[in-house]
């Protein structure tokens, strides 16, 4: 009679098999759980693809792989600098820039992916679903000369953050945390149906207003005027209404 | 201590997934579990590694979320398969083991009603349920590269429900089967788990196979009662049915009465 196998075999197999064959796959490296192994390289350039960050990447994964300076990853994603980035997840992002995201665009995980494309000049299509924060634009700009393609696609893809750049106090003190009167998507006839005359603003921005549904920070960009210097006044200016 | 073995084996990797994932969980906010890996659940599903195959294979590289580790990790299974059935399905999984243990409360609360108010008529066309959960999970995640499944996965849920990642279809899915195991045996390994019947397909040509031997069974249907996945093994002289888990509760040395009447074995029994 051929032998059966017993409950007490299948119980060691199991064990034999499943850990034997992970401290193997270990010892001959393929077990990969290492943020840098799940890393692809361009074919002809020394660099990974940006479209393998994880959402469960650190700042300091990202920065390492993709030589970033840790620094101008928390500048462009307005962090506080002395923040630790090993806390710092695109995961999270979603969640931390919720209030920026559209039904089409967002601010999340993908937003890192576009920002080191773009920070590299990488080979990356540019993705019309994700949003950067001005801060973005700032270091990218400082970091390398953006050509005409990309700044275009910029102009269309900031948003102006609001958050305050130290968390904590946000959950404190809910009075510092209003809803801004101006956000990067606030166009003239918002601010003019806020009972705003169009000559005030005018004077504001020191020009003209020609399209009213233009977005005012569309404006502030094209016409070279800062952006947060504007904002202000016209808050001012609502305000006092 | 024998019968217990497969309690045993359960209790362990139950609690095993359980530390993983919380010590991934405390790791992000600076502190963890010593001597526990910590790394995802997605790092350690059998599950990721089928649904990444297709991009493993054509482009190279892995969908978002799925580590190497889970190709491994099912490869380990599929040779595990290969030699016993879904011993994963029946030993391992600690979604099964969560089942069975609110199985075990519905048995005490629905007595002979257990496993009977859904009928059997509509049980053998939604046992085949889970292979078509299958083809759609697997079709999805190869066109969008997006593992879709965790946004329906009742134990990814599970394991993870106080993170926040969890999204709510997962959690109202996760209620549903846990509902559905008070009145019904593994339901969603009966009908809807796709790791399940991608594995169950080696109940077809595993080495050692469930046999029962006709010529010392008594026809008590003790192992036909016994079995989580509703099996008729008294009418079988080797089970191939697809849903077995290979758990042995129907064996001579867990359930079945007479000797060497029911066993897992290689070759038939002599006559």
């Amino acid at each position: 009679m051929s032998k059966a196998i017993s409950g007490k075999i299948i119980f060691l197999s199991i064990f034999i098999i499943l850990f034997g064959g992970i401290f193997t796959s270990k010892a001959l490296g393929l077990w990969a759980e290492e943020a840098e192994e799940k890393l692809v390289k361009y074919d002809n350039l020394d660099a990974y693809k940006p479209d393998d960050i994880r959402g469960s990447f650190s700042f300091t994964e990202v920065s390492t792989y993709y030589d970033i300076p840790v620094e101008d990853l928390l500048k462009a994603f307005k962090y506080p600098l002395d923040v630790d980035p090993n806390t710092i997840f695109g995961k999270d992002f979603e969640e931390r820039f919720a209030t920026y995201s559209t039904d089409t665009q967002e601010l999340g995980n993908g937003s890192i992916k576009q920002f080191v494309a773009i920070y590299h000049d990488l080979p990356y299509i540019l993705d019309e679903t994700v949003l950067l924060p001005t801060e973005a634009l700032i270091v990218l700009k400082e970091h390398r000369s953006l050509d005409e393609e990309t700044l275009n696609y910029l102009d269309n893809h900031i948003v102006e953050i609001s958050l305050n750049t130290v968390e904590e106090p946000l959950i404190e003190d809910e009075s510092i945390e209003e809803e801004p009167i101006i956000k990067g998507t606030t166009t003239f006839t918002q601010v003019i149906n806020m009972g705003i005359e169009k000559s005030d603003i005018e004077a504001i921005i020191g020009g003209t207003i020609e399209k009213e549904n233009q977005v005012i920070r569309d404006y502030c960009v094209a016409n070279d005027l800062n952006f947060s210097e504007i904002k202000a006044a016209l808050e001012t200016l609502v305000n006092k209404e | 201590m024998k019968k217990n073995l497969r309690k045993i084996s359960q209790i362990f990797f139950f609690g095993l997934i359980l530390l993983i994932s919380i010590n991934h969980f405390l790791i992000e906010y600076g502190s963890g579990i010593p001597f526990i890996s910590s790394e995802s659940l997605h790092a350690i599903c059998p599950f990721g590694g089928v649904v990444t195959l297709y991009q493993l294979i054509t482009v190279g590289s892995l969908i978002e979320k799925i580590h190497f580790s889970a190709v491994i990790i099912l490869f380990l299974l599929m040779v595990l398969s290969f030699l016993f059935g879904p011993v994963f399905c029946g030993w391992v999984c600690p979604f099964g083991t969560y089942q069975e243990w609110i199985n075990s409360i519905g048995k005490k609360l629905f007595k002979k009603k257990y496993n009977k108010i859904l009928p059997s008529s509509i049980k053998k066309y939604l046992k085949y349920l889970r292979y078509l959960v299958l083809i759609w999970v697997v079709y999805v995640t190869a066109t969008t590269t997006v593992l879709m499944f965790q946004k329906i996965d009742p134990y990814y849920a599970l394991f993870n429900f106080y993170t926040g990642e969890v999204e709510a279809t997962a959690l109202v899915i996760l209620g549903l089967f846990t509902g559905l195991s008070l009145v019904e045996s593994r339901p969603f390994c009966k009908y809807f788990c796709p790791l399940g019947a991608l594995i169950g397909i080696s109940n077809k040509f595993r080495i050692f196979s469930i046999k029962r031997n006709d010529n010392t069974c008594i026809q008590c249907s003790k192992c036909d009662n016994v079995c989580p996945m509703e099996i008729e093994v008294s009418k079988k002289s080797k089970v191939k049915d697809l849903q077995c888990i290979s758990c042995l509760e129907c064996n001579s040395d867990n359930v079945c009465p007479i000797e060497e009447t029911v066993q897992l074995k290689v070759g038939d029994f002599h006559v």
